[in-house]
């Protein structure tokens, strides 16, 4: 086949490789093939800066860095800030080789990767090849870098028309940047006909999108649930997907697909936000320290690091910081003003962000034994809110969270009462409002209990018997717990095990619960009432031992 | 069951994957330490065997995975969607460019004719472990020149099918094997292990569970054994729906 050859001694490489040896051997491998002008970086966090400030023919990205960003991050961020131009070719290079492994490493798509063992043969096959298909694009990605977006629209046109291999690709850049110009109806046009041809994961992924975009959260759920159930793994589809629960007012579902999502790509920063952000509205305090930490720590030096991730890391921290060993506390103290200092040095916080900064430096200090500049923080931030600040009742139960810390009991039970009464019905900040005072009253065993009780006969009687659960089961690993509590623990649990959802962990821990009621005397007023459960229980999980045997 | 054998699924690939990256630093230490080296025609024939039976190992590796998975979910069905396109040309190219060690060390003519614009709809991955199992297998048998090809057919009604074949000049398969799989409307009919213990038999069988997951149009993928009218030897064809 004569095809022409590539001028590679033209062009400009830069290699990111943190091991020496692959450094080495990746160069003289580019060498032999001609590359004169190649530069090398040990790490993500140089190569970012190489990339922000120069202009590279060719890049190539190990996946896999060492201690610091890796390759996917330093091509997230640089897609983000749009400092690398369209026409640089990013090549990732993978230890993986199957398509889920891979899929990790392409998440903001690269032009393409070349597995280990990266051999001569290979290097030069694959790079002629991402080479001539970065030429087929090239009058598309010059339209793109002179921001003429209709201009690249059209060449999209015309390389579907001249080369139809390349009519699939060409309509898949399309419908990105009619995605990215908010033209949704024209990229409905183009997902619509791609998908009557094939149905291709990336056309699924972008019309779930546009449905999205369009407020058809429904139809984007059904989308992408599809897509994040398939074997390709399409890592992005979990963020829409969990958008577009979200926006239904599920957010404890949302939550749950970024948590698998953070599984499976962990270093994803924004995803990482984003589960700390729903975390957050789901009260989930546990979720919401190792997303927010997490966020904290991939974001040091670098442009995702976001004002309200590190506020909810240093709100995070106030469980370690109240109630954890003297060790850990000096820890998180230090943690969680380095945190809020980092938020300080944003220059266009807005009065909300300052508000919350301030809150949470006041319950930071207090907790660390400083009462009296955290009394001047508090103060100080309640001054800044002013009457013109309208808070959220998510915003106000952070409020009351810090009341509850700086103020008497009286005034902050009254702002409790008012809130509560503004919340309503809403099971979610019902949840985090009961999650809030619990959190609060945790040195005062009395008190808790009689508060989970309160709350979980109030769940049981409106039969949300996983609400139920979670409350009766805390309340039962309390000292001071009774029969009562652990009864109706165990009338939530016989109850969710009938509606489902199902799980080995609370199977486990309703047996051990039935096992630490095994001794109870006949003449104990709860007796019938545990035997009727037990009798229950036992049915129950019988006959699903016995399908699951004989099915 | 279900969570011991996602856990022993779990800790075979981290395994798998974990023996795999520490093989491909030796493999890449040891190519870089022979170009050091001054070795004559038959120790850099003899290092040539070393790499090949390396990348043996590295492909058989994944190729143990992808068969475990097939086999402990087998065809699960739910997948809707089509696989993403890929340009043959490329995909054959690479193919060879990854053999390239296999062919020095035996002296084999590995060759492709593909055209240029010819695309189709698969998991490269999955065909990839299915062409290596071939390539493997003709070597073995002694084969010194392999062809890859690839074409389009239209059947009537329309439907489009992508044939992915690899032949070779080698003795060919016994006939008891061409009778055996001679009929693709019961691949099921492989055994994987045939009873003299030939263990070409093994590598088809997986070969066959692993194309069974290509799905397109509610047709499967399938695997045809035959004669090369060209080369005299083996002949097999890769039938993917598409």
């Amino acid at each position: 086949m004569a095809l022409e050859l590539i001028p590679y001694h033209k062009k400009r490489v830069l290699i990111i490789e943190d091991m020496a040896e692959m450094r080495t051997s990746l160069k003289s491998m580019l060498n032999n093939m001609g590359v004169n002008l190649m530069e090398t970086v040990g790490n993500g966090e140089e190569a970012i800066i190489k990339l922000s400030y120069n202009n590279y023919d060719i890049v190539f990205s190990d996946y896999e860095l060492g201690r610091g960003k890796d390759g996917q991050q330093v091509l997230e961020e640089m897609k983000a800030s749009g400092k690398m131009p369209a026409s640089t070719a990013y090549i990732m290079v993978t230890a993986a080789q199957t398509v889920e492994m891979v899929m990790g490493a392409l998440e903001y798509e690269p032009d393409g990767y070349i597995a280990k063992p990266v051999t001569l043969d290979i290097l030069r096959t694959r790079l002629n090849r991402i080479i001539r298909t970065k030429e087929v694009y090239r009058e598309i990605n010059q339209f793109i870098d002179r921001k003429d977006i209709n201009g690249a629209l059209e060449a999209c046109n015309r390389l579907a028309v001249e080369r139809p291999k390349f009519a699939l690709p060409a309509y898949r850049i399309k419908g990105k940047l009619l995605l990215n110009e908010e033209r949704y109806e024209e990229a409905r046009d183009i997902y619509d006909t791609v998908l009557g041809i094939k149905r291709v994961a990336w056309a699924v992924l972008g019309m779930g999108k546009v449905e999205f975009q369009q407020g058809n959260y429904e139809a984007a759920q059904k989308l992408l649930e599809g897509l994040t159930r398939t074997k390709a793994k399409y890592v992005e589809a979990s963020d829409w997907l969990a958008k577009a629960l979200e926006a239904q007012g599920k957010y404890k579902a949302a939550q749950q697909v970024l948590e698998q999502a953070v599984e499976q790509s962990p270093k994803a920063i924004r995803r990482q936000q984003a589960l700390a952000r729903l975390a957050d509205l789901n009260g989930d305090a546990d979720v919401m320290f190792k997303a927010s930490k997490k966020a904290s720590i991939l974001t040091k030096n670098s442009a995702f690091r976001d004002a309200d991730n590190q506020i909810r890391y240093a709100k995070a921290l106030q469980k370690v910081l109240k109630y954890g060993g003297m060790r850990e506390q000096k820890i998180a103290s230090k943690e969680a003003m380095v945190a809020l200092e980092s938020v300080k040095t944003v220059t266009d916080l807005t009065s909300l962000q300052l508000l919350k900064c301030g809150l949470v430096e006041a319950q930071t200090l207090f907790n660390s034994n400083r009462e009296d500049v955290a009394r001047i923080a508090y103060s100080g931030s309640l001054a800044m809110m002013g009457d013109d600040l309208q808070l959220s009742p998510d915003d106000k139960l952070d409020l009351l969270a810090a009341k509850l810390v700086m103020e008497d009991e009286a005034s902050s039970q009254a702002y409790a009462a008012t809130l509560l009464n503004e919340i309503g019905n809403d099971p979610r900040l019902l949840k985090k409002y009961y999650g809030v005072l619990d959190f609060h009253l945790i040195p005062d065993p009395q008190k808790r209990h009689a508060l989970l009780k309160q709350r979980g006969a109030e769940l049981l009687q409106l039969k949300d018997y996983e609400g139920a659960w979670e409350i009766y089961y805390k309340a039962t690993r309390l000292p001071i717990t009774d029969s009562d509590c652990q009864i109706a623990a165990l009338q939530a649990a016989v109850g969710l095990y009938r509606e489902g959802p199902r799980s080995s962990e609370r199977l486990q821990l309703t047996n051990a619960l039935f096992g630490e009621l095994q001794d109870m005397s006949n003449n104990d007023p709860h007796y019938p009432e545990l035997e009727k459960l037990r009798l229950q229980w036992t049915r129950q999980t019988q006959e699903d031992d016995d399908q699951s045997t004989t099915g | 069951m279900t969570t011991k054998a996602q856990l022993a699924e779990q800790l075979l690939a981290a395994s798998i994957h974990e023996i795999k990256n520490r093989f491909g630093l030796m493999f890449s230490q040891l190519d870089t330490l022979l170009t050091t080296l001054p070795l004559n025609e038959q120790h850099q024939h003899d290092a040539e065997h070393i790499k090949s039976e390396a990348q043996f190992v590295g492909s058989e590796l994944v190729r143990v995975l992808a068969s475990y998975k097939a086999l402990m979910y087998g065809d699960t069905g739910n997948d809707t969607l089509e696989h993403d396109q890929q340009f043959v040309l490329d995909f054959l190219e690479e193919k060879i460019a990854r053999h390239s060690n296999t062919v020095r060390a035996h002296a084999l003519q590995l060759t492709y004719e593909c055209d240029e614009d010819l695309d189709g709809f698969f998991d490269p991955a999955l065909i990839s472990i299915i062409l290596d199992t071939a390539i493997y297998n003709a070597v073995k048998e002694h084969a010194r020149t392999l062809l890859l090809s690839a074409e389009k057919r239209v059947a009537e009604g329309s439907a489009e099918t992508l044939l992915i074949r690899i032949e070779d000049d080698g003795p060919g398969f016994p006939q008891s094997v061409l009778e055996d799989t001679g009929n693709p409307a019961a691949p099921g009919h492989t055994r994987p292990l045939r009873d003299d213990g030939h263990s070409t038999g093994l590598g088809l069988y997986f070969a066959r569970t692993l194309i069974a997951q290509h799905h397109a149009g509610g047709r499967q993928g399938q695997i045809h054994l035959g004669v090369s009218d060209h080369l005299g030897g083996a002949s097999v064809t890769l039938i993917l729906p598409q």
